[in-house]
Parts: C-alpha cells; structure tokens; sequence
C-alpha cells in the first residue's frame, strides 16, 4: 500500500470523508491516520465541518422585507409594455412608404432630398440660389411628426425600463 | 373584473387563508403574466431563504436586505423569460446567484480601522457573536464559498447546485472539497 505523507494526505481529507476515494486511496489515507495524530485531528475538524455549516443561522427576514419587495417591484416597467409603441410606428412607417408610393416614391424622396441638399451645399460655396422652400404636403408632415413622438415615447419607455432600480430599501430614500 | 388568473389563485388558497397551495412553478407561470398577487406568494413563499442566502453570502443584515430586494426586482422583471416546462429552483437560483455576486463586485468596500487607531471597531467582519466557522466562511472566496452555502445552507442536492452554478457535478465537488479544506486550515490556526 502507498505510505502517504500528511503534505499528501491532508488534501485527501475532504473527499475521504465524503467516501469519493477510491478503495486503495482510502486505505492509504486510513493507514496514514492511523499513525499521524496532527491529521487525526484534521480528520475531526474535516468529519465535523459539514454539519456545522449545516447549523449556521440566518436571522428572520425584517417584517417589513415583503412590503418594500412589493414597493419596488411596482415601480419597475416591465420591458413588455415598451413593445406596445412598435405597432403605432410600423403602421406609420406602412403609412408614409404606401403614401409615397412604393418604390418609386422613396426613389424619388431619395433623389429629391440628395438634389436639394447638394444644392445647399452649393449656396454654401457660392455656386448656386438657395433651394425654395418645398411646398408642404399636410398629411405627409402630420404623419411625420407623429412618427418622431411615438419613437420619442417609445424611447423613453425602453430607458425606463432597462435602468435600474435603486438597490436600496424602500422607505430609505 | 376579477382576472382568471386571480380567480384560480383564490380557488387555490381554499378559503382564502394564508397558506400557499400552488406550487412555485405555477406561481411563477402565473406572476409571469403579469399577476401581482401570484408574485406576491411567491415573494412570501422564498423571502425566508433568498434572506438566508443573501446574509450568508455578505454578511450584514442591512445588506442582505438589499440583496434580497433586488433579487425579487429581478426575479419579477425576468419572469416572462422563465420556461415553465424547465424546473423552476435552478432557474431561480442561478438569477439568485448572479444577482448576488454582481451586487458584491458593485459594493464598495468598507474603510478598515488601523491597528494603532485605538478603536476597538477593528476588522468589520469580526462581528459580535458570530462564530469562527462563520466568519471563515465570510472571508473564503465566492467560488467555494458559494456551493457550500447552496449545498449545506440551502439543502440543495449537488446536481440543483451544479445546474445552479452551470458548472459540472465533479467541479461542483472538487470545490466543496477544497472549500472545505481552507475552512478547516483557517480553523486549525485559529484553534492552534
């Protein structure tokens, strides 16, 4: 049988008391034990050690733990009101692509916004006439703005739903 | 109008006594879909626990009181993503868990008085009445404190704590082993 030394069989202590040795490492850790008093008594503080982290204690939660738990909780926005919005913005957005036409009418937004846009560009180095001001189509711009309130809504729905709430207890502040 | 789920929860209780009758899983399907007074039982139901685990982990009531809040703040924010096909402790307990070790990383740590202070304050883990095996607990680090806290504080099985920690049954094992080795030693040289 191996003869161990306590540098070698301390480390063995635990999972020899939890029996996870195998057979022939056991009984080198029990001839070991046999004749080494300084981990006999390592082998106590080992064999006892489970049941007195079994018997540590906790105090009772405070009375008061469940109210604050439940005042907390009812200041939290849970992320599934912030996916209501969503459906009010694909509506618009369907709203203002079917108004302008498909294809086509985002075709020619994009080549109208760039023509104008280059055109200030050239009002800026003195190449060109500034670019008259477009005349405005209500319902276009009507939808526009709604579009741009619900996304600012909707944004400050998600900030508030994804920051934290204070850690600390209810009625502290 | 009286919800269904609120109905169900009230057939459940009986006579409408305090004792709870739905299983935790059910309760957390139900506070999942936004009923207030199922979470509630369900805070009711683990409140004792989540505060044992809370104060073994940092050790100050006040604290653990914090912990435990967020812990629900947590639990009733994730719930919707709970599957109630898979079981619901492990689940729990992992939130519990990493809740837990993100609250102590955030936590600042307490200024120590200097030997040669003259207060008798000292070390703010020695509190009074507290024994040396608690407090060597207390002083062990997270990766072996923690399965021995879900392992002998809350009874759980090494599989719950494996599937709790995501680690493996032999890992869980070989860092009870070797938690419970430097209890021992810390112990020893405290005895000696």
């Amino acid at each position: 049988m191996t003869q161990l030394t306590c540098g070698q069989a301390r480390p063995l202590l635990e999972p020899y008391v939890d029996g996870s040795l195998d057979g022939e490492t056991a009984a080198a850790v029990r001839s070991h034990l046999a004749g080494c008093a300084d981990c006999r008594n390592q082998h106590l503080e080992a064999v006892s050690i489970p049941a007195r982290l079994r018997a540590l204690t906790a105090p009772e939660p405070p009375a008061d733990l469940l109210p604050s738990v439940m005042a907390a909780v009812a200041r939290v926005r849970r992320p599934r009101f912030a996916w209501g919005p969503l459906i009010l913005e694909i509506g618009l957005c369907a709203l203002i692509a079917w108004y302008l036409s498909g294809l086509a009418g985002l075709s020619a937004l994009f080549s109208y916004t760039s023509g104008e846009l280059s055109d200030v560009v050239g009002w800026g180095l003195g190449t060109t006439q500034l670019p008259a001001a477009p005349s405005l189509d209500l319902l276009l711009v009507l939808a526009c703005l709604a579009l741009v309130t619900v996304t600012g809504y909707h944004l400050a729905l998600i900030i508030g739903a994804t920051s934290e709430p204070s850690g600390r207890r209810a009625g502290q502040g | 109008m009286v919800s269904l789920r609120a109905a169900a929860l009230r057939a459940a209780r009986g006579d409408g006594g305090g004792a709870v009758r739905l299983p935790p899983i059910e309760l957390a399907r139900l506070a999942g879909g936004g009923d207030r007074e199922a979470f509630e039982e369900l805070v009711r139901g683990y409140q004792r626990r989540v505060y044992g685990f809370a104060y073994q982990y940092v050790r100050d009531a006040g604290e653990a009181q914090d912990v435990t809040q967020e812990i629900f703040v947590h639990l009733y924010r994730n719930l919707r993503r709970y599957d109630a096909a898979r079981p619901f402790e492990p689940w729990f307990w992992r939130l519990a868990t990493n809740v837990c070790l993100n609250y102590v990383r955030r936590r600042v740590p307490e200024p120590r008085e200097l030997p040669d202070s003259g207060d008798a304050g000292g070390d703010p883990a020695d509190l009074p009445g507290e024994s040396a095996l608690a407090r060597a607990l207390g002083e062990l680090d997270r990766a072996y404190r923690l399965p021995l806290i879900l392992h002998y504080h809350l009874d759980m099985s090494l599989q719950q704590v494996a599937q709790t920690m995501g680690l493996s049954v032999a890992a869980v094992k070989s860092r009870m082993h070797r938690g419970r080795a430097v209890l021992r030693r810390t112990l020893s040289e405290e005895a000696g």
